[in-house]
């Protein structure tokens, strides 16, 4: 175990993480719930009172936004727990040192690109904030499917950061989910 | 310089970058390399657009209906009802093997959560009545395919949407082939038995409790409510699928009173990782896409076969061993968001019934999952069954062979793929 004031930080640092993971956890699985939910009632409604359906039209672009908002609020975990898709094909050739290069430059790239993706989706989220566009069923305001990504992204980079330093890295050991549970893939 | 791009994302790709990095970063490359004007948050608007799709919440639909119902009883009713119908056939815990994947494929999308679910329960009855440690690990891996076609199925989704390609009709033909690709490896199994000598064992099975019959009837109402609505035109594939999230709420909290409140909230967080999972690879895809069509490259592809005097034949040729190669080594749904823009126009040019190119497809990303070094549910056999993987590799090549023959049947008549969804939308 690290010990000093570089083990403290790490330790603050899983915290963060774990607090984080939390969050993200609990509300993409009520925006799941709810999302279904919505759509099941309507269509319901559309069966059982046809006329009243276009009551009801915000629905469907109102779940839509919730699937886009549950992408990005489970990408960074789902990063943390090395559930996000990729191909190991030169990871068992390698030694333990040129592994542990190869590990870096990924998160380096990962964290950067990241980075990149979070700094224009909050510039085309600011854009469209400016222009004032409303959703036409909705009626709420465009840019908070540019605040999905945002937040996505920062997550995913803080994910990236976390493995650089060690922390949380999937790759190496298996990071306890126990929420995860079950025979998913 | 684009091959210069081509060359940075393949060794990122198969140095195990995050695939929708592998995608996203030589997407922003293209775009400094070629399109310098266009600002940097088009990518961005090009991600959310690709997905903000109402048929592709159909996918976090099905997911989480099928996470709710594999998570509970389904999987060890669906085994024990299966080796109860076919205890009496020479071979029958292998025939029933089949058949609970295909049962379990017509509630979830997924062949590697059916190798998870099924594979404990469904082995050691096949050791019991004498298959070869091999045949069974073979059979697992491979009778697990069907769940992708078999309707719901994840994978022919995304070809719907990469190719606004009717979901109910991808749906009609997959069950058709499903089945088909089932009856293969059944034929397959008939022959182990004669060659083993392998006798019915009525003893085995004797679980026909009403209470399983019963289990059973209610998991198999699912893909009723799916299947039959869909086809009497009361919902659209997206409608079914929440649908049956309800249908499945109401089976396990009611019915089989297993579903608790803390149960409910891991199912929905697993799902909402499952859908990250396959969305973030569909979002970056689209990137890579949006060039694909603009750098007009299925366009130079029709012109290249042109040129050499290629005709659908030879393209489905071409299409079926790219996705061979492609699936050896990356993830399906990978291969699927890469290729699919590229040759599905190429494939109507040239006359290909969508549905047919779609099927042809499917079965392609059937395949990827069992063909070694890296088709995922051999990997998913191995770590649930507690397997060498070389054993499985080796009891799975009679059965890649066999669905090699249904590929070159499926390619070459195109009545196979096409014929049902004809039929019921002109019933209609």
């Amino acid at each position: 175990m690290d010990t000093g004031p570089v083990g403290t930080t790490k330790r603050q640092l899983a915290r963060v993480a774990d607090l984080l993971g939390l969050i993200e956890r609990y509300l993409t699985a009520i925006l799941m719930i709810v999302m279904t939910a919505l759509y099941a009632f309507n269509v319901l409604i559309r069966m059982v009172l046809p006329t009243h359906a276009s009551t009801f039209a915000w629905i469907d672009e109102a779940t839509r936004y919730m699937m886009i908002w549950v992408v990005f609020l489970a990408a960074g975990v789902t990063l943390e727990i090395g559930r996000h898709v990729s191909v190991d094909l030169i990871r068992p050739f390698l030694r333990p040192r040129a592994l542990t290069v190869l590990f870096i430059i990924i998160d380096i790239v990962g964290l950067l690109s990241s980075l990149a993706a979070m700094v224009f989706s909050f510039n085309l989220a600011v854009f469209v904030a400016n222009t004032g566009q409303i959703s036409p069923t909705l009626g709420i305001p465009t840019y908070v499917l540019y605040v999905a990504p945002t937040l996505g992204f920062a997550s995913l980079a803080f994910r990236f950061l976390l493995r650089l330093i060690n922390i949380r890295d999937a790759r190496r050991a298996p990071v306890a989910a126990d929420w995860l549970g079950g025979v998913s893939s | 310089m684009i091959w210069l791009i081509v060359g940075i994302a393949t060794v990122m790709l198969f140095s195990g970058f995050e695939m929708f990095v592998v995608l996203g970063v030589p997407g922003y490359l293209i775009k400094l390399a070629y399109f310098e004007n266009l600002p940097d948050a088009v990518l961005v608007q090009k991600m959310i657009g690709g997905i903000n799709h109402d048929i592709l919440l159909a996918i976090p639909f099905f997911m989480f209906a099928a996470e709710m119902m594999s998570d509970g009883r389904l999987a060890g009713l669906l085994g024990g009802a299966a080796q109860a119908c076919f205890r009496w056939v020479r071979g029958g815990s292998a025939y029933a093997a089949i058949a609970s994947c295909m049962a379990f494929g017509a509630v979830s999308g997924s062949a590697p959560a059916a190798v998870a679910a099924l594979g404990r329960i469904i082995h050691p009855p096949m050791i019991k009545s004498g298959f070869r440690q091999e045949f069974s690990l073979g059979l697992i891996v491979s009778a697990a395919e069907t769940a992708l076609l078999i309707p719901p199925s994840i994978s022919l989704i995304i070809f719907g949407w990469l190719t606004e390609t009717s979901i109910s009709k991808l749906f009609a033909a997959g069950l058709v082939i499903g089945i088909l690709l089932g009856l293969a490896f059944g034929v397959l199994v008939w022959v182990e038995v004669r060659r083993r000598g392998i006798k019915a064992d009525a003893a085995a099975a004797k679980d026909a409790s009403a209470q399983v019959l019963k289990g059973t009837a209610w998991a198999l109402g699912m893909p009723v409510v799916i299947l039959g609505g869909i086809y009497s035109g009361v919902f659209t594939a997206t409608e079914a699928a929440a649908v049956s999230v309800v249908y499945a709420v109401f089976v396990e909290a009611v019915v089989f009173r297993t579903l608790t409140f803390g149960r409910f909230i891991r199912i929905a967080q697993r799902t909402a990782v499952m859908t990250s999972v396959i969305f973030m690879l569909l979002a970056t895809g689209s990137i890579i896409a949006y060039f694909v069509i603009i750098a007009q490259l299925p366009q130079a592809v029709i012109a290249m076969l042109q040129a050499m005097g290629a005709g659908p034949l030879l393209f489905l040729l071409i299409v079926n061993i790219v996705f061979i190669i492609a699936g050896m080594f990356i993830d399906p749904g990978t291969a699927q968001v890469i290729l699919v823009p590229v040759l599905f126009p190429v494939a109507v040019a040239l006359g290909i019934d969508p549905v047919h190119f779609g099927l042809v497809v499917g079965l392609n990303v059937c395949l990827a999952m069992i063909t070694p070094p890296f088709g995922l549910d051999i990997f998913v056999a191995a770590s649930t069954l507690n397997k060498p993987v070389t054993e499985i590799i080796r009891g799975v090549t009679p059965f890649i062979v066999v669905n090699l023959i249904v590929l070159v049947i499926i390619t070459y008549v195109p009545g196979v793929a096409t014929f049902f969804p004809n039929l019921l939308t002109g019933l209609r």
